[in-house]
């Protein structure tokens, strides 16, 4: 049995964050809420959460552990429940999109082969009006591009096929092997830094442009720093981020 | 190259029959001239440019991928 202690500002995260480190998904987890963390006021009373994450194998243990947080996670299944009502109520329509997503996967598998990439595999996942179009290939690189700009080209395209088939808006989101996710975490990871320079030294720290996406990652790492303030300037597509200490 | 223009623009115009992409060469460029209906004019080149961007942004990384001169794409209308 594989176990982990994740301690994060929030519960969230130090969930995320175990899973990735176990590398499974939530439903092959239980999930214990060992500290609630605080946000605290002003930096005072800030406590961090700790969760302890275990990966289970058997059904038997799944159904005992899940016993013992069911209150714990209460919070979450509620959440989850009011998702999939919404879903519901937009299955109606979502028949006919049925048409507008297979045209759109064969509109990236089109291009994908006009890029010479013809191992190209398609997963999709549907919550609402976001349809999750995973790809994989061996030629990841190409697809992803210079800072992920091949693959957002292709983001926007593909939404446009798929609008122009389906009856109600739906939104498109690619991704290419666990690039998303490797992109978030290095942002995190620079944003952090960032800050702390911007500390160090004092004085207003830029980034470079990046796509509305990105900067609302970078927003929200920081959100939970109460030494620094955010905030964005200039005009799409050369929109930057900006982090002012507060002195 | 041509039908990876056309592989992108036709699903998303009006008029795909209208599609028409010419390729023009010399020493050290590659110009693919793009024309369609001049209806689909708007839908080719989007909101800000955002679809003609983006369209230019995959036909570079295709090109780059296999050949070393320069690639551009236009719009004529």
């Amino acid at each position: 049995m594989n176990q982990i202690t994740q301690t994060a500002p929030t519960k969230e995260e130090a969930i995320t964050v175990a899973l990735e480190k176990l590398g499974v998904s939530r439903d092959d987890v239980s999930i214990i809420l060992v500290e609630a963390g605080k946000k605290g006021f002003l930096g005072f009373g800030k406590k961090p959460a700790v969760v302890e994450v275990t990966v289970l194998k058997k059904e038997q243990e799944i159904k005992e552990v899940k016993v013992q947080e069911v209150e714990k996670v209460e919070e979450v299944t509620e959440l989850e429940e009011t998702v999939k009502k919404e879903s519901v109520m937009e299955d109606v329509p979502t028949i006919t999109n049925e048409q507008a997503v297979e045209e759109t996967k064969s509109y990236i598998k089109e291009i994908a082969k006009e890029m010479n990439i013809n191992d190209l595999v398609i997963n999709e996942k549907r919550d609402g009006k976001f349809i999750y179009l995973h790809l994989n290939s061996e030629k990841a690189a190409i697809l992803i591009g210079k800072r992920g700009q091949t693959l957002n080209a292709l983001e926007n395209l593909s939404q446009l096929v798929a609008n122009k088939f389906s009856n109600s808006f739906i939104i498109i989101k690619l991704d290419v092997g666990d690039y998303r996710e490797r992109r978030q975490e290095s942002l995190e990871q620079l944003a952090e830094r960032m800050a702390d320079k911007a500390i160090r030294t004092g004085s207003k720290v830029e980034f470079e442009p990046m796509s509305s996406f990105e900067r609302k990652i970078i927003h929200n790492a920081l959100s939970v720093r109460v030494d620094i303030e955010t905030y964005s300037v200039g005009t799409d597509p050369n929109r930057y981020l900006v982090i002012e200490p507060i002195k | 190259m041509k039908q990876l223009i056309e592989a992108i623009v036709k699903p998303i115009v009006d008029y795909p029959e209208n599609v028409k992409v010419e390729k023009e060469e010399n020493i050290n460029r590659i110009v693919y001239k793009l024309s369609v209906h001049p209806e689909d004019m708007g839908k080719v080149i989007g909101k800000q440019g955002r679809v003609a961007k983006a369209i230019r942004t995959i036909v570079y990384s295709a090109a780059g991928s296999h050949q070393k001169k320069k690639t551009y794409v236009d719009i004529l209308d």
